[in-house]
């Protein structure tokens, strides 16, 4: 290995593995708790917008998106669904422990089942869209998520004035 | 004293051989030697490496469900001593080991079954496909019929020259002569083309 790549791969740079990054996407409350996370200044963007595949920050909602359209971020996203190697893996090919790989492999196949049937709210927790900074600190919403409150009520009433005019004509 | 498993490779890890790295979650992850450790490190995936343990079995080049090979596995629980079990358990430890060995072999055997056949196919293929290469046969027949003509010419002339000058029989060693010659040196060259096959092989 070359110089260049010695101090790439040292340990003090070392990011994270891809058995942990697997738990944190297949559990939901690790996923809330990652998107989710508290004001820290030392992090970019304080920490609020972090993607869970490839364990990053980023500076606001915007590179967040960018990043998640990219290469690099799908390419995360395809080596996540293969199994995780871990050290069980690693001894049941050299003849050790063989039961207890046989049954993780049967734990991840559940928790695979279980993670496609409620694919829908995964992602919905993944790909939570966050306001920008300043609304965060101060807590008041910005436009665009004022909008979209008011949006979802107006479409409310739409439904509601149509059930009210077609009780009038059921009544007529 | 233990022997353990390298995690990228599965080869053992002898005492005093090799790295441990400890992650932050407290795992632990043995290296057989450097070259496992850097792979990691770079973090390359084992199961596409074609040399280790867990692409082997991962691709199905070595027995991978088998009764021989769960038997071996950390038991977290220490057994009170008992000498007539340890005696049991060495024995039945060598006899796994025979059977396992048996098995794999096997396997192996039953893997390159069909290499023969494959091979000769590719062989007959190869030799339908490329008929100029070996055109042998018909160069040494043209020189043959070369040389000849040349042999007749030159008799022509001389019988120009000098009319019946050689009988018949003298004719006929002549000509079975110049044949025996002939074949000597095609022979020679066919030892000089083989040897230069050899050579080039």
């Amino acid at each position: 290995m070359g110089r260049y790549s010695v101090k790439r791969y040292k340990t003090k740079r070392r990011t994270r593995d891809l058995d942990l990054i697997y738990d944190d996407i297949s559990s939901k409350e690790s996923i809330i708790k990652l998107k989710n996370q508290p004001l820290d200044e030392d992090k970019p963007g304080l920490g609020q917008y972090y993607c869970v595949q490839c364990a990053k920050y980023f500076e606001n909602q915007l590179t967040l998106d960018r990043h998640t359209k990219a290469k690099v971020h799908k390419r995360r996203v395809k080596e996540l669904k293969q199994r995780p190697y871990t050290n069980l893996e690693s001894e049941a090919a050299s003849g050790v422990n063989m039961l207890k790989f046989i049954e993780s492999v049967e734990k991840y196949k559940q928790l695979e089942q279980f993670k496609k049937d409620n694919e829908t709210e995964f992602e919905a927790l993944a790909n939570q869209k966050k306001d920008n900074l300043d609304a965060i600190i101060t807590g008041v919403p910005s436009e665009e998520f004022q909008k979209k409150a008011e949006g979802t009520t107006e479409i409310t009433e739409v439904e509601t004035q149509k059930q009210a005019l077609a009780e009038d004509a059921e009544m007529s | 004293m233990r022997v353990y498993q390298c995690h990228f490779c599965s080869s053992p890890v002898y005492p005093l051989h090799g790295i441990m790295f400890v992650r932050n979650d407290a795992k632990e992850f043995r290296f057989c030697r450097s070259k496992c450790h850097k792979a990691f490190k770079q973090r390359r995936n084992p199961r596409k490496l074609r040399w280790t343990k867990a692409f082997r079995k991962a691709a199905g080049k070595e027995l991978v469900v088998d009764s021989t090979l769960t038997f071996a596995a950390r038991r977290n629980v220490p057994v009170r001593y008992n000498r007539d079990l340890v005696a049991t358990t060495l024995k039945a430890m060598s006899r796994i080991e025979e059977i396992r060995q048996k098995r794999e072999r096997a396997f192996y055997k039953n893997r390159m079954r069909g290499n023969k056949d494959k091979k000769l196919a590719a062989d007959k293929k190869l030799v339908e496909e490329n008929p100029e290469l070996l055109r042998m046969r018909e160069v040494e027949i043209r020189r043959r019929a070369e040389k000849q003509q040349a042999k007749q010419n030159a008799m022509e002339e001389e019988e120009i020259a000098s009319d019946d000058m050689m009988s018949d029989d003298e004719e006929m060693e002549s000509a079975s002569e110049s044949e025996s010659e002939q074949e000597q040196q095609q022979v020679k060259q066919k030892v000089l083309l083989k040897n230069k096959r050899k050579v080039r092989a």
